[in-house]
């Protein structure tokens, strides 16, 4: 779990956020962004695969030993390793924030 | 000539759309990033055209090397004159994706006033749901001619083709920029704007996606989890090198049948003398005993090409993402890494596809470490000499399977643990991310594999085929002359020999191995048709029988053979994989590099195999 604070227009300031790799498997949640240290590289392909505020993403499969996860994003299937994944921000379904 | 671009999103179908076109074979594979070269070929109902494939990318912002190359040359074709049409390939299963990157190139080729067709392709898969897209809305909307096909079928290739020959109008140019500012727009705020759109064309005209994951999900809940991915992934990888020596074995057979027959009907009609025993020694002991080993290329190909085309082939890179990164390496990796169990060469180009350069240099380092094909008859050879040929489970698995698995697990862990002490003691600019789309699962097309794979094991005859009867002829003649091959010692290559002889003989070889191996720089395959000529002039026959029985008789020792086997699991012989990693890392610097340091590690590795066999005998 990360507590991560979001200056800017999306959450409108200090928020409780979970990110894409604390989910569960085939949990849903909202995408809300991508934590600032994420390089402009990065956030630019995940958003050409879909990854956009407002999306829905669910984790689709947790394969063991560490390996990248499975999530669901728009109408494809994405891999991303823990490091990624804990830079895209998400909200959990029903709005509950994790700390 | 005038020609048509063929561009789209990685796993788009856009090769296999270019083989349907031009009657080509160019590599395909149900995996993000196959292509990274542009290939041309002259479409077959329309000869007067010219066909660009381009490497897949996700947008004309490129974040790796092979994307740059898409990009770069995208953009410098559009202001070719003699460009006539663009055709942008998307996937129709999964609209919104491919429609982003559509939309780019739509508004790319507006500026530039050429017309683009939009090609919806995996309409077939559409089909077999019960699902469809609206072409028709999506056409009107984006002000431009979408046509659903489908590559692996080939339906609707014809309204695409009666497209291209129509003298359609610059339908890009009569776009109305009022109605499409998004297209006509530039800059950052478009992009973002252009990800809305492409949403809502997907949203309003694509198929529902739910149906189609659903079987895609099932079968990943199944072979990437977490107990039953380890074990599938095992049992293939098993599978895949027991397929080399068992299920090839009848196929081998017959070759070495037809090759002693082939001998049998012609010798008697040359007589005796020079040319006899030149066509008796040089060419069936050096062609012949190479021959024998094309099955096994054939079949290794057709089994990678199945794990590819199904689909399967990303789900292994994601289970092997986790221990590739203990040694430096990334999950897109392993693709190349196990292409270069094929052959070195594409899989170094493959490599391209990796974003992070570390992890790229890690990979070039650790690809020719992969048991190659060229490495097969060797390999072959020296298993044949050393381990029985006795089976189990009714002849599904075998020892000497299990020992050609041993090597290949040699060989990669020795790539692998090179990577690992390079990674870590190489300074470091930090890991990048792993990030990669799964593809869907398919069934794969035998056909085309059969194809493909038809055609590696053509191209490794006709390859080393010349290579290997120009060394043979030159062995044959050193071998043969000065004393008409009575004593092999005496002869020029003796003396060769017997001179380098000091190199190999710590390793219990004598110089007949060692001129086979001085020979095998060229290609390490030359190795068993140079030792078949050599030990063809003591009077070996010209199969790889004989040149087994042959060896085995000379009680050459367990030690060396392994040794042998060492060696070339890890020594750099090949002339045309040091020229591609110069060209493909920039730098000839690296590439001798690491033919020097690979070789005098292959030696001691071998010295020390030697060494510890020894002391257990």
């Amino acid at each position: 779990m990360i507590r991560v604070f979001v200056a800017g227009a999306l959450l409108g300031g200090t928020a409780h956020l979970s990110h894409a790799w604390d989910l569960s498997l085939n949990e849903t949640a909202e995408l809300i962004g991508f934590a600032d240290s994420l390089s402009e590289r990065y956030r630019g392909r995940l958003q050409e695969f879909g990854f956009h505020s407002g999306e829905e993403i669910r984790c689709q499969q947790q394969p063991g030993f560490g390996a990248p996860r499975v999530f669901r994003v728009s109408n494809a299937t994405y891999c991303l390793d823990r490091e990624l994944a804990e830079q895209v921000l998400v909200r959990r379904a029903g709005g509950t924030p994790h700390a | 000539m005038p020609n048509v671009l063929l561009v789209g999103t990685p796993n788009s179908g856009k090769t296999a759309l270019f083989n349907r076109l031009t009657g080509l074979n160019q590599r395909v594979a149900n995996y993000p990033g196959i292509t990274v070269e542009l290939s041309v070929g002259r479409l077959a109902k329309l000869p007067h055209l010219d066909l660009v494939d381009f490497p897949g990318t996700y947008s004309l912002s490129p974040i790796s090397e092979e994307e740059r190359v898409a990009v770069v040359h995208f953009e410098q074709s559009l202001s070719d004159p003699l460009v006539e049409h663009v055709l942008c390939v998307v996937d129709a299963t999964r609209l919104e994706k491919s429609l982003f990157f559509c939309l780019q190139v739509v508004r790319a080729c507006r500026r530039k006033g050429r017309p683009v067709t939009v090609v919806a392709n995996m309409g077939d898969v559409l089909r077999r749901h019960r699902l469809g897209i609206d072409a028709t809305g999506l056409s009107k909307e984006m002000g431009v001619p979408v046509v659903i096909v489908s590559a692996r079928t080939g339906e609707g290739l014809e309204n695409l083709l009666s497209g291209l020959q129509s003298e359609q109008p610059n339908v890009v140019a009569s776009f109305s920029a009022e109605d499409h500012s998004v297209l006509a727009s530039e800059g950052g705020a478009a992009e973002a704007d252009l990800y809305t759109e492409a949403h809502r064309l997907a949203e309003r005209y694509g198929a529902p996606a739910d149906e189609l994951l659903l079987a895609q999900s099932r079968l990943d809940r199944f072979f990437l989890g977490s107990l039953s991915g380890g074990l599938i992934f095992s049992l293939i990888m098993l599978i895949l090198f027991q397929s080399i020596f068992t299920w090839s074995a009848p196929a081998m057979d017959a070759v070495e049948s037809g090759v002693i027959g082939l001998g049998g009907w012609l010798l008697p009609y040359l007589g005796g003398g020079v040319l006899r025993d030149f066509v008796a020694d040089a060419v069936f002991s050096g062609i012949g005993a190479f021959l024998v080993f094309v099955p096994q290329i054939f079949v290794l190909t057709f089994v990678i090409g199945l794990l590819e085309d199904s689909g399967y082939l990303a789900r292994a890179a994601l289970l092997c993402h986790k221990p590739l990164r203990f040694f430096g390496l990334s999950g897109k990796s392993f693709i190349p890494m196990l292409s270069g169990v094929a052959c070195a060469i594409p899989a170094i180009y493959a490599a391209r596809s990796i974003e992070s350069p570390r992890a790229r240099l890690l990979t070039y380092l650790a690809i020719p470490l992969m048991p190659c094909s060229a490495r097969l008859p060797v390999y072959t050879l020296l298993i044949a000499i050393f381990i029985p040929r006795e089976t189990l489970f009714g002849g599904l698995v075998g020892w000497q399977g299990m020992t050609l698995f041993a090597i290949y697990l040699f060989g990669m862990m020795a790539g692998l643990v090179i990577a690992g002490l390079v990674n870590r003691f190489a300074p470091s600019e930090g890991q990048m991310p792993f990030m990669m789309e799964l593809p869907a699962y398919r069934i794969p097309a035998l056909v085309p594999i059969a194809r493909k794979s038809a055609q590696r094991a053509k191209h490794f005859v006709t390859k080393a085929g010349a290579v290997i009867l120009s060394v043979t002829m030159v062995i044959w003649v050193l071998g043969y002359f000065p004393n008409q091959g009575t004593d092999l010692g005496a002869s020029w290559l003796g003396t060769v020999g017997q001179w380098m002889e000091p190199v190999f003989e710590p390793l219990g070889l004598d110089w007949r191995y060692g001129v086979a191996i001085v020979s095998a720089f060229l290609a390490r395959e030359v190795f068993v048709g140079t030792l078949g000529t050599i030990m063809g002039i003591e009077g070996a026959e010209d199969n790889i029988l004989p040149l087994v029985e042959q060896i085995q008789a000379s009680a050459l020792p367990l030690g060396s053979g392994l040794a042998l086997l060492v060696f070339f699991a890890i020594a750099l012989q090949c002339v045309s994989t040091v020229a591609i990693l110069a060209k493909e890392a920039n730098s000839w610097r690296l590439a001798l590099r690491m033919v020097v340091a690979y070789l005098c590690l292959a030696w001691c590795a071998a010295w020390l195999t030697f060494q510890v066999t020894a002391l257990f005998q």
